[in-house]
């Protein structure tokens, strides 16, 4: 009964942080607001913005994936390995990275100025995208690898052996994957870039690039009125609240896209045409996805003389802050390895900080000034934003331990304690330590809520960066990110480590 | 004396039975696949619970209680340790949960252990361990548990010949000294043989009375005779 009684207090704490400021915030929406031209820009702006990104996320995603599947190269397993780094690759690097080759001085810029022709800006809808899909071409990449990888050979062998070629094949073979796979991966990527914040705030702004939830936050950084801002982020939830409920109505919870990639490769027959574009696509999106970083990495080394010893302390900062919500998150997570949770978790997506953030501003703000109290704000909000990755990540352990072990643990008469400590925790640890490195990356390079609170008393790493970029102090910028994405990546990896360790 | 009176309706089997067996012998459970070998023991240690009727040990009705109040130990196909904890740690979670172990406890561990014939792979976790070994620390597991019933739902099955043969003369040599009642699932009439006098057939959603298992066993005349026919 402990495990229902915790079950029952985490669902309380996440109830009172994710609903508790959904409800002050409509309590606080303007009732007279009127919706101006303004926000039906943002409006508009917001859907095709996420709908732009999504189509060309899983456009480019599946030739790349097809290739990767039908191609035996060294590297590859690197390749595919690395797609799963964006993931937990702090937004602002990514974006830096971008700009020092798409940016206004950039590689391409400069090229392009070289042999006279006009700069390309980035900022705007353009980069938005470029952004968007630097990030969820790897996702949509590996959700269709994991559908390829899984059909079975047997297929692909009745087509060579019927001799089907180029467009009946396709609509054989790969039409089937691509019609089940797609929509899913389309809504959950739309999802994703519909509550985007940090690319935005970089890359977007301006009449013609402002999303709703960037017009949220200005309506309460700058502008104080918090009656729009609630009415603004109302919107927004309902948007994202329905686009995740519909997904989940039509294609069901979203399956995990973690499995490993290890069936070995058959020989095939393939064009030498095909070959050349299999690899003109690895090559070209491989660049895509590795030049910005590298990009980052070179010039940041290079800048490092110039951080100041002042850093210390948005590192530690952000250090403590991840390594807290990575814990919580995880803590919570326990009380949710029910169908439950997994709905619940799907759903919390739709959540975007922002909102939450503002509304636990509003609930404080009569108590306490909110400022104040910034870094428990941000671990509050970067907890829950945690919880379903969390979830995900955990649910299949532990009900593969229950269906295992749950028999032997009776046949021990263990208290609901015993068995927490001698079968439960233990063999939960690999998924546990998956979780909170996760949580605790995405957590460290978070670009949100410390937007709308952070200040003078409490700073973060990608907070910093971000005043840096905004100071055009570019080479420091580069440089702390060099750190940022180190000690992100850092903490994934440590955790990795701690979980493969076998027990005593 | 083990009374079972009992039955189970449910969509996916229907079993019943009404049977008393002797505190003292071992019974082979012989029947087709499917015909709820299993589930008949799962019901019997708890894991299941019966529709209608009763369980009754030694006057005792135990129907109602949960698997480790019932004096029922019972060995599954597999599953049978914690892969997770050393040899040691799988043995002691039977007599106590917590990290410590008192010196009374280790002195019961060791005797145990040396009587199934693992003295010093304490510390080897079960995957270090062979097939005939781990079913030595399992078998070590419910004797530490110290119930009158033992329910053995195939735990042999993955080992080869020779050794399932050791582990039946251990089983028969442990049962005969300390008086237990076995109830040992089987698809292997040699097997049946080996050990037990008496046979439980399920056949027909019933389980039926012990028949001697010569009888139960006879390939021409005897219940199972189709079965056995086509196995």
């Amino acid at each position: 009964m402990a495990k229902r009684t915790f079950s029952i207090i985490s669902n309380c704490i996440l109830l009172f942080a994710v609903f508790g400021p959904l409800f002050v915030l409509i309590f606080h929406a303007d009732q007279n607001f009127i919706f101006t031209a303004a926000d039906k820009a943002a409006l508009e702006f917001t859907l095709l913005q996420a709908a732009l990104s999504s189509l060309l996320s899983v456009l480019l995603a599946w030739p790349l994936a097809l290739a990767l599947s039908r191609r035996q190269f060294k590297g590859r397993q690197l390749l595919i390995v690395a797609l799963s780094v964006p993931f937990i690759l702090p937004v602002i690097v990514a974006v830096l990275g971008l700009l020092s080759i798409f940016g206004h001085s950039g590689i391409l810029n400069s090229l392009l100025q070289f042999f006279g022709f006009p700069i390309l800006s980035v900022y705007g809808l353009a980069g938005v995208l470029l952004a968007h899909i630097f990030f969820n071409i790897p996702l949509a990449t590996r959700a269709f690898l994991l559908a390829l990888e899984r059909r079975p050979t047997e297929l692909e062998r009745v087509a060579d052996g019927l001799n089907l070629v180029s467009l009946t094949r396709f609509w054989i073979l790969d039409w089937p994957i691509i019609r089940f796979v797609a929509p899913q991966i389309f809504s959950l990527i739309f999802v994703l870039c519909l509550t985007s914040f940090a690319v935005v705030l970089i890359l977007g702004g301006g009449p013609k690039a402002t999303t709703i939830e960037l017009a949220i936050y200005q309506s309460f950084r700058f502008e104080l009125d918090f009656g729009r801002a609630a009415f603004l982020a109302f919107i927004q939830l309902c948007i994202a609240a329905f686009t995740c409920t519909l997904s989940i109505l039509i294609f069901g919870l979203p399956t995990n896209f973690n499995s490993g990639f290890d069936r070995p490769m058959r020989k095939r027959y393939l064009s030498v045409w095909s070959f050349f574009w299999d690899f003109g696509v690895i090559i070209l999106l491989g660049l895509f996805l590795t030049v910005p970083l590298i990009s980052v990495l070179i010039k940041g080394i290079q800048n490092f003389y110039l951080l100041e010893n002042t850093i210390w302390i948005p590192i530690i900062n952000s250090i403590i802050l991840a390594l807290c919500s990575a814990l919580i998150s995880t803590i919570l997570a326990m009380g949710f390895m029910n169908r439950w949770g997994e709905v619940v978790g799907t759903l919390s997506i739709a959540v975007s900080p922002i909102i939450i953030g503002a509304g636990l501003f509003l609930m404080v703000r009569n108590i306490t000034n909110p400022f104040e109290i910034t870094f428990w704000v941000t671990l509050t909000v970067n907890s829950v934003m945690g919880l379903p990755f969390s979830i995900r990540i955990m649910r299949p352990a532990s009900n593969e331990i229950i269906s295992n072990f749950r028999r032997l643990s009776h046949a021990h008469a263990m208290s609901p304690y015993a068995w927490f400590y001698w079968v439960y925790l233990p063999r939960l640890k690999g998924a546990l330590t998956y979780s909170m490195g996760l949580v605790a990356a995405l957590s460290m390079g978070d670009l949100g809520v410390i937007v709308l609170f952070g200040g003078a008393d409490f700073e973060t790493l990608p907070l910093v960066i971000y005043q840096l970029m905004s100071a055009y102090r570019t080479e420091q910028a580069m440089a702390s990110a060099v750190i940022l994405v180190s000690i992100s990546i850092g903490i994934f990896l440590i955790f990795d480590r701690i979980g493969k360790t076998r027990n005593a | 004396m083990l009374k079972l009176n009992f039955s189970l309706k449910e969509s996916y089997l229907t079993i019943s039975t009404n049977i008393s067996l002797e505190p003292d012998k071992i019974y082979a459970v012989v029947g087709p696949s499917g015909a709820g070998k299993s589930t008949f023991l799962n019901l019997i240690s708890g894991f299941a619970s019966i529709s209608s009727g009763s369980i009754i040990w030694n006057g005792k009705e135990i129907s109602n209680l949960p698997p480790a109040k019932r004096n029922v130990s019972i060995l599954f196909q597999d599953n049978n340790l914690f892969p997770h904890l050393s040899v040691w740690r799988n043995l002691a979670l039977a007599v106590t949960h917590w990290p410590k172990i008192s010196r009374d406890n280790e002195e019961k561990l060791k005797a145990v252990m040396s009587e199934v014939g693992i003295l010093g792979l304490e510390n080897r976790k079960p995957s270090q361990l062979s097939g005939g070994q781990q079913s030595r620390v399992a078998l070590a597991r419910v004797l530490l548990q110290k119930n009158k019933i033992l329910l053995l739902d195939e735990p042999f099955s993955a080992l080869g010949p020779s050794l399932k043969d050791q582990m039946l003369e251990l089983i028969k040599k442990i049962a005969k000294n300390k008086k237990l009642l076995v109830l040992m699932v089987t698809h292997e009439p040699a097997d049946a043989k080996k050990v037990a006098s008496q046979t439980l057939v399920v056949k027909d959603k019933k389980v039926h009375p012990p028949l001697s298992t010569e009888k139960a066993l006879d390939p021409i005349n005897g219940p199972l005779a189709d079965y056995l026919l086509n196995q």
